[in-house]
This record gives structure tokens, C-alpha cells and sequence, in this order.
């Protein structure tokens, strides 16, 4: 009888119950949008080529009480593989947790630690070469109307005054999985607005601007 | 009796592995504690044969042509000699000189204007620059990945042939945390060590420079970090900016990092962009023809007023700082059997 309740209790966490996940999706005025399609903003359009960038340092909060630190340094969500917009934190009990704080790049102190392994390998090209440094997200894509035109931005910097993490706290309002929508209507919009801006490649104000434009345009769904 | 004999034997292993690992890291005497951590990387001999291997592997570039060592030659300290920009692939010339490559376990950033932050992250430079390597990183993990030396290699260093970045970049670092200059005449003198003492010549040459250059080139590793603008004209093609590229502040225009001076006798041609041939010509920069500007080292605003005995003992010291059990260290050099 023991025996079998030890079974099923270590049975739970492959069942899925009780672990914590979260599912990123990117979207534009709340429609899931993916990539290499084309997509109507005002009167332009265009397609997302690549959307890639790291979420990390999660720590998780009840009654404003830390309830949980996740151990995964980070994690890199790449809209071109569909696994890596799940992410599973099977130590973390959902029914806890009512508040989510991370980080929208990585901190600077990961910065500067030399090599790390995992998500954070250098080998995965989210590393300025040239200057050491994450590349916190690579938002790239072609304007196909009115002109066609390509952007490329790749948002970093780790060190005063061009900090590129961005600090995001989520209230968890229904208890449960969730879902974390990032919406890319604010920042499309600035992108129009600011064609003189279509590569942003280094460490610099416009890169912190647009990554606070993309931070406060993530919203969380129960 | 058996059993006493295999503890014995056990015991003594244990000590020579002992000594072993502590002989792949020692701080000179009274020199400071290295800024690298080697605690998230420990020196290991299997991971320092790797990375070495990988340092003189052209495998490491887009046509197979060029190495690190093409542009760090062991023989002049890690530099590239006779081009004042280094040279990379097909021939295509880059934008400054090669760097010595001398004790780097102390560097606090890498690069002439600071651009890299920890040593791991270096080889990450020249590997992705277009002038250079122009490779990527994950293709050379691919590349390497198919060899059979290789898979011995990361077997022998990390019980597993998985190739990572992570470890590919640590076992070259580890190699550069080898490379520790600390046996010059100059470390010879300072050391007490019997019968040698420097010439009178190089004594006042001593003298001079802790006047007039210690402050920039701090002794014992013959810089002290920091960002300085030592009065270059700017080169009207380069256009270099020096620190001010990376921080985009002002103030930091025309700042380059002060290098080492060890062993600068091998390792000409100087500075940034490799302008000056011989020692002769650097002290005629500092004696006569320094440039003013906004961020010029207030030391140096007024020149350094040097005769020219005081310059020729100044050089006579410099020499001094040539370290042959460096330069020809086998350890350091192309890894025969790999
Ligand atoms: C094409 C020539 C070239 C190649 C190949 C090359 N380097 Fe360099 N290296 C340079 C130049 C030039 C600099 C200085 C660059 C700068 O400051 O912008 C440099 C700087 C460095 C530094 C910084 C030294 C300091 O004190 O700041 C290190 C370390 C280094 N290289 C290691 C390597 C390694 C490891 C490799 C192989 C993966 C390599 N280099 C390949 C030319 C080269
Ligand atoms: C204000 C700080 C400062 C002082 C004082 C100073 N230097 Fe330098 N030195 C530098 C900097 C910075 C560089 C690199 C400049 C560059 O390449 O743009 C340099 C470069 C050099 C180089 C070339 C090194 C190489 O590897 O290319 C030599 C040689 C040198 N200095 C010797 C001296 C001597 C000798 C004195 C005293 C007479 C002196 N310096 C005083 C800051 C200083």
C-alpha cells in the first residue's frame, strides 16, 4: 500500500501535475502571429524572419514571499523551434504562486562570468563577437509594403547606461499554468516611426528604448 | 604486508597527483593574485593540450589558412611580427596590431580598447571577425567535431567528446592562462637572484622609468589597466576611437589600453596600429611629438624631456624585460604530437 503511494507520488511530476509552465507566444493586438507570414499593421506589412531571446533568472513569489528560485540559469526562446516556447519548471508547485519576477535578457553579471554552458553557449549566436556581450533578443524580418525593407534588431548591453535587461513582474491571477503573451504592436509601431532605426546591432539608447518598449508589452494570460 | 605496501603505494600517488596539479599554477612572488577565476575553469594538463592544439589549428578559420598563432607567434611573445595590422584570411588586413599575448590571468579586459570582458570570451573575436577568421563558432564545433583527434582530445579533457562552446572557449583560455611571463632579467634582479644586477646603463634606464612611465606602465606587469590617451595623432584612414566605441562616452575618446611591457624588445612593430618600428621611435613620440586633445594623460601634456643618453639607457632597461625562458618555452609551442 506505501509502496504504491510512494509510486504515484513519484509518478507526479512526469504526469504534469502541479509542475509549472509557462507557453510564450508572440503576438500583434492580441492574434498569435508566427513567423515568415505576412502581417497587416496600419498600412504596412510585414514578415517576422527570426525571433529569438532569453528569459531568465525566474523566481517565484507568493503573498509577495519567495517562494521558489528557478535553478536554470536561462532560457533562449526561438520562435524557429517550436520546444523552446514551453518552458517547464518541474520543481515549482503552480498552486503556490501568485506573482513571477525575471528578466527579459540576461543580467550583467552572467555577463561578464566568461563561457557558461546550456542555453547561455556562446555557440548558439545570441553572442556579440566583436564586443563581449549577450544579445538579448534578435527581432529580424523584411517590410514588404510600401517599400520593401529590411530590419534587424538585436537588443543587448550590459553595462551603464545602455543596460539592456529588462526586470518583468507578472501577477499570477488565476492559479495554474500560463501563458505569456508578447505582444509586438508598440514596438512595430516605433519601428515605423523610426525607419531611420531599422538595424540596431550594438549596445546603444535605442536598443534599451526598444527593449522597454517590448518588456512592458508582455502580458500574461491564466 | 601486501596491504601496507598498496596504501603506501596508494599515499604516494595521491602526493605526486598533488604536486602535479599545483605545478600548472604558480603566482610569481609578490606579484598580485591573477583576476582570472580558475576556479570556474581549473587548469588541467589534458585541457591545456587542448586548447593548445586548437590555437594552432587553421581548422579554426573559414579556408582553413590561419590560426591564432598566425597572428600570436610564440616566438615574439604572441604577437604578429613585421605587420603593423594584423593579416587574416585571403590576405585581408585588419584594423589594428596583434596584441602580446603575456600573462593574461591578470588582464581585467581584453583588445585595445577593452571590447572583450573575461578571456574566455576572446577567441570569440578574431573566430566570428570577416577580416580575420570569419567563421562561426558553431560551424567550427561542427567541423572539429568530425575529427578523430578531436573526440580524444575533449575525451581526455572532459571525460566526454561532447564539443561546447563552453568548452571549447575554456580550453583555450586555458592555454592562455599559461602563458606567464615572470623570468626576465628585470624579475631576475628584483628577485635578488645571485650575480645577476643590472648595468649601470639599465639602472638609470630604471630610475627614468618609474619617474616617467611607471605610472601608466605599472611594474610588475608593466601596465596597470587602465584607459589612456598617450598624445597618438589620429590616423586620418583608421579614424580609431579607441575606448569611445565601446562606452560611446567622450571622455574616453582616444584611450587605448596601456599594454604590457614585457618583452618588448620581440615585439615590435608598436601601438594600436603598429606605427612605430623601433623603440627609438616610440621614445621620440614621448620626448617630442606628442599631439594634444581633450583626453590627453595630464602626465604627458607637456612631453617627457628625455636627452638622448637618458633615452638610450631608458631602452637598455626596456630590454631588460625580455624573458628567453618565455620565448622559448617548448610548452608554448606548435604541439608536435598532438
Ligand atoms: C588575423 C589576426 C588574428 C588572429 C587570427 C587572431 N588574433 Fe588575437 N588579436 C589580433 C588583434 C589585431 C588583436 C587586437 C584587436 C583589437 O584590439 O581590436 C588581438 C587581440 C587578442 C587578445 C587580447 C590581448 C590583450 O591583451 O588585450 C587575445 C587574448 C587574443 N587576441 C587571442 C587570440 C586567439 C585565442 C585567437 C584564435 C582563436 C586569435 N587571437 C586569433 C589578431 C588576431
Ligand atoms: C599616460 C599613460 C602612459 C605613460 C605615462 C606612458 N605610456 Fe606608454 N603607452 C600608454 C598607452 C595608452 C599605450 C598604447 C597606446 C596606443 O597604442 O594607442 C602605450 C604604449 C607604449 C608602447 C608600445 C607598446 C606596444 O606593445 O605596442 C611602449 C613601448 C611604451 N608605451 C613605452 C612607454 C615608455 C618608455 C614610457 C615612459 C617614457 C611610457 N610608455 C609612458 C600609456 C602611457
Amino acid at each position: 500500500m506505501i509502496k504504491a503511494l510512494a509510486y504515484c507520488l513519484f509518478l507526479v511530476p512526469f504526469l504534469g501535475w502541479g509542475q509549472f509552465t509557462i507557453d510564450v507566444n508572440l503576438t500583434l493586438d492580441n492574434q498569435i502571429i508566427g513567423l515568415n507570414n505576412p502581417i497587416q499593421l496600419n498600412d504596412h506589412s510585414f514578415q517576422l524572419e527570426q525571433v529569438r531571446f532569453y528569459l531568465s533568472k525566474f523566481e517565484f513569489y507568493q503573498n509577495d514571499q519567495l517562494v521558489a528560485v528557478d535553478p536554470a540559469e536561462a532560457y533562449l526562446v526561438d520562435f524557429d523551434l517550436d520546444s523552446t516556447r514551453k518552458l517547464i519548471f518541474p520543481t515549482i508547485q503552480s498552486a503556490q504562486i501568485d506573482e513571477i519576477r525575471f528578466l527579459f535578457g540576461i543580467d550583467s553579471l552572467t555577463n561578464t562570468s566568461g563561457a557558461m554552458t546550456g542555453a547561455l553557449d556562446p555557440m548558439h549566436g545570441m553572442y556579440w563577437s566583436w564586443q563581449s556581450g549577450y544579445i538579448n533578443c534578435k527581432l529580424e524580418g523584411t517590410f514588404l509594403s510600401p517599400k520593401r525593407e529590411a530590419f534587424q534588431l538585436h537588443l543587448g548591453g550590459y553595462m551603464k547606461p545602455f543596460l539592456g535587461a529588462q526586470y518583468i513582474t507578472l501577477k499570477n491571477s488565476k492559479i495554474g499554468n500560463t501563458q505569456l503573451d508578447i505582444d509586438l504592436n508598440s514596438l512595430m509601431q516605433e519601428v515605423i516611426h523610426q525607419k531611420s532605426n531599422l538595424h540596431v546591432m550594438s549596445p546603444c539608447f535605442k536598443a534599451v528604448e526598444y527593449a522597454q518598449i517590448l518588456a512592458k508589452s508582455i502580458d500574461q494570460k491564466p | 604486508m601486501k596491504r601496507l605496501e598498496i596504501a603506501c603505494l596508494i599515499l604516494i600517488l595521491i602526493l605526486v597527483s598533488f604536486r602535479y596539479t599545483e605545478k600548472l599554477w604558480k603566482t610569481p612572488s609578490d606579484w598580485p593574485e591573477p583576476y582570472y577565476n580558475f576556479k570556474k575553469n581549473p587548469l588541467d594538463s589534458a585541457t591545456i593540450q587542448l586548447g593548445r592544439v586548437l590555437f594552432y589549428d587553421p581548422v579554426l578559420s573559414s579556408d582553413s589558412s590561419i590560426s591564432c598563432a598566425s597572428c600570436h607567434s610564440p616566438y615574439n611573445a604572441f604577437t604578429h611580427v613585421d605587420h603593423a595590422l594584423s593579416h587574416g584570411i585571403k590576405d585581408r588586413i585588419g584594423t589594428r596590431n596583434s596584441p602580446v599575448l603575456v600573462n593574461l590571468a591578470w588582464g581585467k579586459s581584453f583588445m585595445w580598447d577593452g571590447a572583450v570582458n573575461h578571456l574566455d570570451m576572446q577567441a570569440l573575436a578574431p573566430l566570428e571577425n570577416q577580416l580575420e577568421m570569419d567563421e562561426t563558432l558553431a560551424h567550427v564545433l561542427q567541423k572539429i567535431g568530425k575529427q578523430e583527434k578531436y573526440k580524444r582530445l575533449f575525451k581526455t579533457a572532459f571525460h566526454s567528446e561532447t564539443m561546447t562552446g563552453e568548452r571549447f572557449l575554456k580550453a583555450i583560455s586555458q592555454f592562455m592562462l599559461t602563458l606567464v611571463s615572470s623570468n626576465s632579467k628585470y624579475d631576475q634582479v628584483i628577485r635578488g637572484e645571485k650575480g645577476i644586477q643590472f648595468t649601470e646603463q639599465e639602472n638609470k634606464g630604471y630610475v627614468l622609468f618609474r619617474e616617467n612611465c611607471a605610472s601608466c606602465h605599472t611594474e610588475p606587469l608593466f601596465t596597470n589597466q587602465s584607459f589612456e590617451n598617450n598624445g597618438l595623432a589620429v590616423d586620418s584612414i583608421l579614424q580609431d576611437i579607441g575606448r569611445m566605441r565601446i562606452t560611446q562616452k567622450s571622455s574616453d575618446s582616444l584611450k587605448f589600453k596601456v599594454p604590457t611591457l614585457r618583452n618588448i624588445e620581440r615585439s615590435a612593430p608598436y601601438m594600436h596600429d603598429g606605427r612605430y618600428r623601433s623603440l627609438q621611435m616610440v621614445l621620440f613620440h614621448y620626448s617630442s611629438d606628442i599631439h594634444s586633445s581633450e583626453t590627453l594623460a595630464p602626465q604627458l601634456r607637456n612631453g617627457i624631456q628625455l636627452t638622448e643618453d637618458d633615452k638610450r639607457c631608458l631602452i637598455a632597461f626596456l630590454k631588460t624585460l625580455t624573458d628567453y625562458t618565455f620565448l622559448s618555452n617548448k610548452q608554448f609551442q606548435y604541439p608536435r604530437t598532438p
